[in-house]
């Protein structure tokens, strides 16, 4: 078909396989939730596209893709800038350092090493734990269906995305003073554990945007599959909160990092970047139609497989041997 | 008389021929051929927004009579190669007595190849080539065919630019040497590869002003993200009135 050329990889390559990827990375996001990075990087590099450039190029799709999703929610209340804006701050400082990391990589010469681990450890990490997961619910699912049933004859259900930390310290409040113990005693304990719940905030977002800084910086991915459980279950936020959130946390992070690769090297590439992000905005379409009619499980098993499969690709690039790639053969 | 005038006139004839054979006969032709009669061919790739490589012609007469090995480059460092075969070199036989020759290939960028004193003695050149590129961290390409040219005559020789070409300079050359392994003469084909279309131009751009490149290429990818999301929103809201 077509071969499109690539002015900063300085490479041609088919336009099929551009858009082939954009959509698979797309739909796959649909689907799943998670961010491009993950997928795309992989799958630029086996396209043929080096490997640095797949990772510098992946900022600036991400860019594309969640300042898409950002614009379009920015004036609903699904976007938290109290918890985006902390978490963004330590984000910046991550990627930063991150990107300072992969330019001392490329030079040492273990870069390529360097990243493949890097990707083999967390596709990895993480099609194992889905795997897990997969397992016992195929075990104790229909043993969970007959508690909640039962507890929903019994109990009244607190749901986790309404239980806020505010609201747990009242509760608290209300039964010392139920207990008898003196209201400002209580009120003490209640300024004390505010302050506390408030540090613990700091540390809370300092920890997590810095691991996923140095990440983005490092491997080219938004870090959107940390983000999202973390300000779910870390945080006590809803679940379209947490996806708009950590969409907004990965724009700012992916910003900063892509201007510190422009300006230090020559590796991002604006067709490629343009090319996958459109296509992929099409494939998260698809994605989400996609993900109402195939059965969960399906879904689950499907996305650990494909993991699995870019791990043992990486697995075969970082310890394989190759055949001298060279042939002469008379014209 | 007459005899004297024939025998002189058989005397300069026969010096005529033996001047002849002198001047034709293959060592002072080899020594004539060697130093001025291989053709410098100058080539000019342009890759623009679409390339899928490109095969270029160059041309070298070789001379006759003595064992010559004729050596080109192919390329290397920085190669992003997908498959085998994808760089070619070929030698196109434009005349019909057949010589066997050995050829090694590569070609390298500008300042980087073999010294034209390159010399080699009892080894083997392909062996040696290879080190001396390896030890310098010059790629070099492995050949063990034997292409067959004519002993005298103009030698075509073509090679192939694949999809992932860099540019700059590059360039291609003849090592002549004689049958003692003595290089005899270098001769160098340039070869240009520049860019062009809007690649060229964002490329230009990345090097004049970075700042300015990473803006723009920011405001693009973002504006044209959005302008996908609002269309697809709009199609889904025209689905969903229907």
């Amino acid at each position: 078909m077509l071969d499109i050329y690539l002015p900063m990889a300085q490479m041609s390559i088919d336009l099929s396989i551009l858009l082939g990827i954009g959509l698979i990375t797309g739909i796959l996001s649909g689907i799943y939730g998670i961010g491009g990075g993950t997928i795309s990087v992989p799958l630029t590099i086996f396209a043929g596209i080096p490997v640095d450039t797949a990772v510098s190029t992946s900022l600036l799709q991400i860019i594309g893709t969640s300042s898409a999703n950002v614009f379009r929610n920015i004036l609903s209340k699904n976007i938290k800038y109290s918890i985006g804006l902390k978490i963004a701050l330590f984000t910046s400082v991550g990627s930063v350092i991150g990107t300072l990391l992969f330019n001392l990589l490329k030079d040492s010469g273990a870069f390529f090493s360097v990243i493949y681990s890097l990707y083999i450890i967390l596709l990895g990490g993480v099609s194992f734990f889905m795997l897990w997961d997969i397992i016992l619910s195929a075990i104790l699912g229909t043993v969970k269906k007959r508690r909640t049933k039962n507890m929903n004859n019994h109990f009244d259900i607190e749901r986790i995305e309404d239980r806020k930390w505010e609201n747990v310290v009242y509760k608290f409040e209300n039964f010392i003073v139920s207990k008898g113990i003196d209201i400002e005693y209580a009120e003490e304990i209640k300024k004390r554990s505010i302050k506390k719940r408030k540090m613990n905030m700091w540390i809370k977002c300092g920890t997590i945007g810095i691991f996923i800084g140095l990440l983005s910086g490092l491997m080219g991915i938004g870090g959107g599959f940390i983000l999202f459980p973390a300000i779910l279950y870390i945080f006590k936020e809803s679940v379209s909160v947490s996806s708009m959130t950590s969409s907004f946390i990965t724009l700012l992070t992916t910003i900063p990092a892509c201007i510190m690769q422009m300006l230090s090297n020559n590796l991002i590439d604006p067709f490629l970047a343009i090319i996958c992000a459109t296509s992929s905005a099409f494939g998260v379409r698809i994605g989400n139609d996609l993900a109402k009619i195939i059965n969960q499980n399906r879904l689950k098993l499907f996305f650990v497989s494909f993991l699995l499969f870019i791990c043992i690709r990486f697995w075969i690039r970082l310890f394989g041997s190759f055949d001298f790639m060279y042939v002469v053969t008379p014209v | 008389m007459v005899r004297l005038i024939l025998c002189m006139s058989l005397l300069l004839f026969r010096v005529k021929i033996f001047l002849l054979i002198v001047f034709f006969s293959s060592t002072s032709y080899a020594s004539d051929c060697s130093k001025n009669d291989i053709h410098l061919s100058k080539s000019h790739i342009h890759i623009g927004d679409f390339f899928s490589g490109k095969t270029i012609d160059l041309y070298g007469i070789i001379c006759t009579g003595k064992d010559y090995t004729v050596i080109t480059y192919l390329p290397n460092e920085r190669f992003m190669v997908k498959k085998k075969y994808k760089n070619r070199l070929g030698m196109v036989v434009s005349s019909s007595e057949k010589t066997e020759i050995e050829s090694f290939g590569y070609y390298a960028r500008e300042g980087k190849r073999l010294p034209k004193d390159f010399r080699v003695y009892d080894t083997d050149f392909g062996y040696a080539m290879q080190k001396y590129l390896a030890e310098n961290g010059i790629g070099y390409i492995k050949d063990e065919l034997k292409l067959n040219i004519s002993r005298s005559g103009i030698i075509g020789h073509k090679v192939h630019f694949p999809k992932s070409e860099k540019f700059g300079t590059y360039i291609n050359e003849f090592f002549v040497f004689d049958q003692d392994r003595t290089l005899i003469s270098v001769h160098i084909n340039p070869i240009l590869i520049h860019s062009n279309g809007i690649g060229g131009t964002i490329r230009d751009l990345f090097f004049k002003n970075r700042s300015l490149y990473a803006f723009i290429c920011i405001s693009v990818v973002i504006l044209l993200s959005c302008i996908v999301v609002f269309l697809m929103d709009l199609i889904n809201l025209v689905l969903k009135g229907k």
